[in-house]
């Protein structure tokens, strides 16, 4: 009996007890507690015999046997946690507090380049709506269904419910924000397009109530709502331009490798970004549309202003974890 | 075009090889898991619907379809990442499909790359087409069959090492997997067919065809991936006799040598 059939026949019964209680664990959906530790000396058993056959030649079949029993117990051994503790919950809440603000810290070229996109653009749509009023129309073909610069309160001009309303606004402004994000994997050039987009409708509408003489109008229906949700669009798009960045300038890495970790901090933003379009949704249908006074909206806006400046100083001021910021080990390179 | 297998390192330093899934199982996934969508979202609404007359004057109309509204939307986009983060990479459509996503570096899958995945289908269904024309493109034109959102979460989609037992046939296989992958035999060690005396023909007719079929296929490929097709028809066959052989593409010649059971080609 040769090296390597000796080693198949003393290991094979650990393999087959190691199959079974696979098979268990598949059933189960996870591994039971009393076994953890147990399962997982089994799994690096089973590795370690993988590396042994191989080096043995101890033949495609037992290669592929310990391959299967390896490659699925990995799954279960580096599964996510079943039940996440508090401590780790309120982890990786405090996580995306401060990762939204050090996006913009840690990337302010493309932070800067969102920016400018976008008012850039309502700088020009204003200037070009100023010179001739019915220029608005092109611009924003829908305008009489979303905003009056007359008298009126905003919300007696419309006839749908608040609760119904924030429904739309959350669902209508995630998706616009997202398509802020996944088109930035287009070069960054449909993340552009957006911004350009946005920037024009509302640099148009500034300049069509200027015109009608009703600006102290204008911004009492932008601002209650439009502080979170200008940052949540300029997060979704810094999350665009992020993805796009992996493949202009990706740095040490592959421009596949450079493209997932660059996806890790854009995923966060994602996820904050949604978090900001359920308070603006909120906002909007509550208070923009409400028939509350021109002072009260903007008094709710400066303190969502100073608000949204103290989150960001008190997040750029706390201490990094160890590895944090030093990126992300990407996919591995096979 | 994407590659079957790839090897990848686990923590432990020892490379796993992991079979890749096709761009039209993940599309038949998809198209599961469309289905599914579709009707939760009809009974969803169908509940809400029942709600909102039961509790009509306890609950205003517009709390109703505010609530209702909020919470399909949260089923449409939540289906996706809820399933593939709780269920270990798996959508019920994955799950039929002997399929599920893993993040490329080995580590459990987290919300964050899941989430962005299925944020990235926006540009996988790009140009508005009810199927994802540049995800389908992406998927074909990978090494790894990755599509964008694959690509920015740093995820892939691979075969379970096993696939449910009824889907271990052809019909889901298209191409080469059809041919490398035999049906599971459906008799189990010990009976009369694993019995058959030594130095007659033991595989079953479609065993047999299969087999001899890999034989006479089998001579153009480069020797890796034919003692990997060789393991893939010989390891049903064998764990059916109850043996075990260090060499499957011999123990097939063997075999094909001898003919189906009950037959002798010498």
């Amino acid at each position: 009996m040769d090296r390597a059939e000796s080693f198949v026949r003393t290991r094979a019964p650990a393999w087959t007890a190691f199959e079974k209680e696979l098979a268990g664990v598949r059933a189960a959906g996870s591994v039971p507690a009393d076994r953890i530790v147990a399962f997982a000396r089994a799994y690096r058993d089973a590795a370690a015999d993988l590396s042994a056959a191989r080096a043995m030649g101890c033949g495609a079949e037992v290669s592929l046997r310990l391959n299967r029993l390896v490659s699925e117990a990995h799954g279960a051994v580096y599964r996510r946690r079943a039940r996440p503790s508090t401590e780790r919950r309120r982890g990786a809440a405090a996580r995306m507090l401060v990762a939204l603000p050090r996006a913009f810290a840690d990337h302010p070229g493309t932070a800067l380049l969102g920016l400018a996109f976008f008012l850039g653009s309502a700088l020009l749509a204003g200037l070009y709506v100023a010179g001739d009023e019915r220029r608005v129309h092109e611009v924003f073909p829908t305008l009489e269904n979303v905003i009056h610069p007359g008298d009126g309160k905003p919300g007696e001009k419309l006839n749908v419910m608040p609760a119904t309303l924030t429904s739309f606004y959350i669902v209508n402004n995630s998706f616009v924000a997202m398509n802020f994000l996944a088109h930035g994997i287009l070069l960054g050039l449909g993340t552009t397009w957006f911004l350009l987009v946005n920037g024009s409708v509302l640099g148009a509408l500034a300049a069509h109530f200027a015109h009608q003489g009703a600006l102290h109008r204008f911004w009492p229906q932008i601002l209650p709502h439009g502080v979170t949700e200008m940052l949540a669009m300029m997060t979704g798009a810094q999350a665009g331009f992020l993805l796009a960045k992996a493949f202009w300038r990706p740095g040490e890495y592959s421009r596949v490798d450079a493209l997932a970790l660059r996806g890790r901090e854009a995923g966060v933003l994602a996820l904050a970004t949604v978090c900001l379009m359920v308070w603006s949704g909120f906002v909007e249908s509550y208070l923009t549309r409400s028939t509350a006074d021109d002072g009260v909206r903007n008094l709710f806006a400066a303190v969502a202003a100073v608000g949204v400046a103290a989150w960001f100083a008190l997040a750029l001021r706390a201490k990094r974890e160890p590895g944090e910021g030093d990126g992300v080990r990407a996919g591995a390179r096979t | 075009m994407f590659q079957e297998r790839w090897s990848l390192e686990t923590p432990e330093h020892v490379p796993v090889e992991f079979e890749v899934a096709g761009p039209m199982s993940r599309y038949a996934a998809g198209l599961y898991d469309g289905l599914m969508l579709f009707c939760l979202v009809v009974i969803c609404s169908l509940l809400a619907l029942g709600l909102a007359l039961v509790f009509s004057e306890a609950v205003s109309r517009d709390a109703a379809i505010g609530a209702t509204a909020a919470f399909l939307a949260v089923v449409v986009f939540g289906y996706f990442p809820v399933f593939e983060y709780f269920r270990n990479g798996q959508t019920p459509g994955k799950k039929a499909l002997g399929i599920r996503v893993m993040r490329r570096d080995m580590r459990p899958l987290d919300f964050a790359s899941v989430f962005l995945r299925g944020v990235l289908r926006i540009v996988d269904f790009l140009p508005g087409l009810p199927f994802p024309l540049v995800g389908l493109v992406s998927m074909s034109i990978s090494r790894r069959a990755l599509r964008l959102g694959d690509l920015a979460a740093g995820t892939w989609v691979v075969r379970d090492p096993d696939l449910p037992p009824h889907l271990d046939g052809a019909f889901f296989s298209f191409g080469k997997r059809a041919v490398v992958r035999p049906p599971r035999p459906r008799t189990a060690p010990g009976t009369a067919a694993a019995a058959a005396p030594a130095g007659e023909g033991r595989l079953t007719a479609e065993e047999f065809r299969i087999a001899r079929d890999f034989v006479e296929r089998s001579q153009g490929l480069d020797p890796e991936k034919r003692r990997a097709a060789a393991v893939y028809v010989a390891g049903p066959i064998l764990r059916r006799l109850g043996e075990q052989r260090f060499d499957a593409e011999k123990f097939l010649r063997e075999e094909v040598a001898k003919g189906p059971a009950g037959k002798s080609l010498l």
